[in-house]
C-alpha cells in the first residue's frame, strides 16, 4: 500500500492492470514531463492543507498525490492531482462536500482507490476475503446490514437434544432443527443496536453487500454486551462478543477457506493450560495467520467506539494476528480444534472468547466432539 | 492458591489502576505469571506510589506487558 502511494507521488502510477500487464504504450502515457510534475507538485503542496484538513475530513479520502489522469481505464499523460480514496462511492451517495471537485488548484483531479492503509502493514486491505460466495464458508466477509464488515467464523446448528453445558458438557444427537452463521454480537448485531429477524449481508456492506441480493442470513439471536457510559464498568460480566444469523443450508458450508474443517472443540479447562501454544484464524482481512496464546483467563477492557467500552473476563489473549474487518473469526489449534471466537485486538494482541461460552451462551454446536 | 485464583482475586484491585485494561494469567520463563496490561508502559520514577503494579500479588510475580488501545475489531468506518 505504501509502495503505491509513493509511486503515485513519483508520478509514476503503475497500476494494477487486468492480469497484470502494462503495455508499452501505456506506460509511456503515464510518464510525465518534468515541468507537468513540478507544477502539478506545486498544486499538490497547496491543496493538501485545504484537502485532508484535520478534524474536517471528507468521506473515504485517505490521501493525495500526483499522477496522471485516467479516463476509461487508460493513462491521459496529463498531470493530475490524485485523490486517494479507501473505496469509491457514486457521486449520489455522497453529501456534496465530500464530493472531489474535478479541479483543485487549477488541476484536474483523479480519484484512486487504495483501500484501507495501515502502517507497517503492506498489503493488508488489498487481498480481502470480500467477494460474495454461496456457499459461504468461513472466513469470508459478513455484516449486519448497518456495519462494516466482519468475519463468519464457521456454522453452526443448535444444542441436540441430550446435549448440554455447564460442568460436564455433552453433545446431544438428532436432526438440528437450524443452521446459523457464528460471528461476533458487533458484527451480526450492530452492537446490541440490532431487532431479531436483521438482514445480514455477505458479503458486508463495506464490501460491496447489499439489500436484497446479498441477504444470506437473519439475525436469530445475541448475547448482548453491557457497556460503558450505560452500565457502569464495575458491574461488567461480558464473556462473549457472540451472536448468530440463520440462513438456508444449501448457503452455509462449515468449511473454513485455508483451514478445512473444525474438528471439535476444546472446554475452557483446557485452553488455559494452552499458554505458549500456537493457534491459527482465517479472516476477512488478514487471511490465514497465525499467532501464539500469551495470557488466559484475562479480564479485558475493549474499546467499542463512540466512547463505550466493555469489559470482558474470560479472555485468551494472543500475540497480535488480526486487524479490523477480521471480527468473528473461528481460532483453531494448529490441528483444527477450535478453541476462541476473536473480536478484538490492538497492534500488539489479538482477544478471543472462550468458545465453551460461545456454545453455552448461544446454545449452538461448531463441531460434533469435544477434543 | 492457584495461580487462577490469584488472577480472580487481584483482578479488581488491579483493574482500578490507571493504564491498566487487563489481567490474567500468562507465563515468563516457563513459570506462571500474573500478567497485568497496560495501554503504555511507563518508567516507575512516573508513576505514583499507588498507582505501581507491585512485583508479586497473592504470592505470584507479577509481568506488566504494553498491548496499547485494544479495540473491537469490525472494519473501521
Amino acid at each position: 500500500m505504501a509502495k503505491k502511494s509513493r509511486s503515485v507521488r513519483r508520478s509514476k502510477p503503475v497500476r494494477r492492470m487486468e492480469g497484470g500487464k502494462v503495455m508499452a504504450a501505456e506506460l509511456q502515457k503515464m510518464q510525465l514531463s518534468e515541468s507537468d510534475i513540478q507544477s502539478a507538485e506545486k498544486a499538490c503542496t497547496a491543496a493538501v492543507g485545504e484537502f485532508i484538513e484535520e478534524g474536517k475530513p471528507r468521506a473515504n479520502v485517505r490521501g493525495l498525490g500526483v499522477g496522471c489522469k485516467w479516463t476509461d481505464g487508460q493513462p491521459t499523460g496529463e498531470p493530475a492531482l490524485v485523490v486517494l480514496v479507501s473505496r469509491k462511492v457514486d457521486e449520489e451517495h455522497l453529501t456534496k462536500a465530500d464530493i472531489v471537485p474535478p479541479k483543485l488548484q487549477n488541476v484536474q483531479t483523479d480519484v484512486l482507490a487504495v483501500g484501507e492503509l495501515f502502517a507497517g502493514n503492506e498489503g493488508i486491505g488489498l487481498q480481502t476475503l470480500a467477494k460474495r460466495l454461496r456457499p459461504a464458508e468461513g472466513g469470508y466477509s459478513v455484516g449486519h446490514f448497518k456495519i462494516t464488515a466482519g468475519t463468519i467464523a464457521t456454522c453452526v446448528y443448535d444444542i441436540l437434544p441430550g446435549g448440554s453445558t455447564g460442568v460436564t458438557p455433552a453433545h446431544g444427537l438428532g436432526v438440528p432443527p437450524r443452521f446459523y452463521i457464528l460471528s461476533n454480537n458487533h458484527v451480526l448485531a450492530n452492537s446490541n443496536n440490532a431487532a431479531l429477524g436483521d438482514p445480514i449481508l455477505q458479503p458486508g456492506p463495506f464490501d460491496g453487500g447489499v439489500q436484497p441480493a446479498d441477504v444470506i442470513a437473519r439475525l436469530s439471536r445475541f448475547v448482548p454486551i453491557q457497556l460503558t457510559p450505560a452500565v457502569p464498568i464495575g458491574l461488567h460480566n461480558n464473556l462473549v462478543d457472540a451472536a448468530v444469523a440463520e440462513g438456508q443450508f444449501h448457503d452455509l458450508d462449515r468449511e473454513i477457506y485455508w483451514n478445512g474443517y473444525v474438528r471439535g472443540w476444546r472446554p475452557r479447562n483446557n485452553v488455559v493450560n494452552m499458554v505458549g501454544q500456537v493457534v491459527k484464524k482465517t479472516g476477512r482481512t488478514t487471511n490465514l495467520t497465525t499467532g501464539r496464546i500469551t495470557v488466559v483467563s484475562a479480564t479485558v477492557d475493549v474499546n467499542y467506539g463512540g466512547g463505550q467500552v466493555g469489559r470482558f473476563k474470560d479472555q485468551i489473549i494472543t500475540t497480535a494476528m488480526s486487524a479490523g474487518g477480521d471480527s468473528g473469526s473461528l481460532v483453531m489449534t494448529i490441528d483444527n480444534v477450535a478453541i476462541g471466537l476473536l473480536y478484538a485486538g490492538s497492534q500488539q494482541a489479538t482477544i478471543l472468547n472462550q468458545i465453551e461460552h460461545v456454545r453455552a451462551l448461544l446454545r449452538v454446536e461448531v463441531a460434533e466432539q469435544i477434543l | 492458591m492457584t495461580i487462577e485464583d490469584a488472577v480472580r482475586q487481584a483482578e479488581p484491585e488491579l483493574m482500578k489502576k490507571p493504564n491498566v485494561v487487563g489481567v490474567g494469567q500468562g507465563q515468563r520463563g516457563g513459570k506462571p505469571v500474573i500478567t497485568v496490561l497496560v495501554t503504555r508502559k511507563r518508567p516507575e520514577a512516573e508513576l505514583p506510589k499507588e498507582d505501581l503494579v507491585p512485583k508479586t500479588v497473592r504470592g505470584f510475580p507479577t509481568d506488566v506487558v504494553e498491548i496499547g488501545v485494544v479495540s473491537a475489531q469490525s472494519e473501521p468506518q
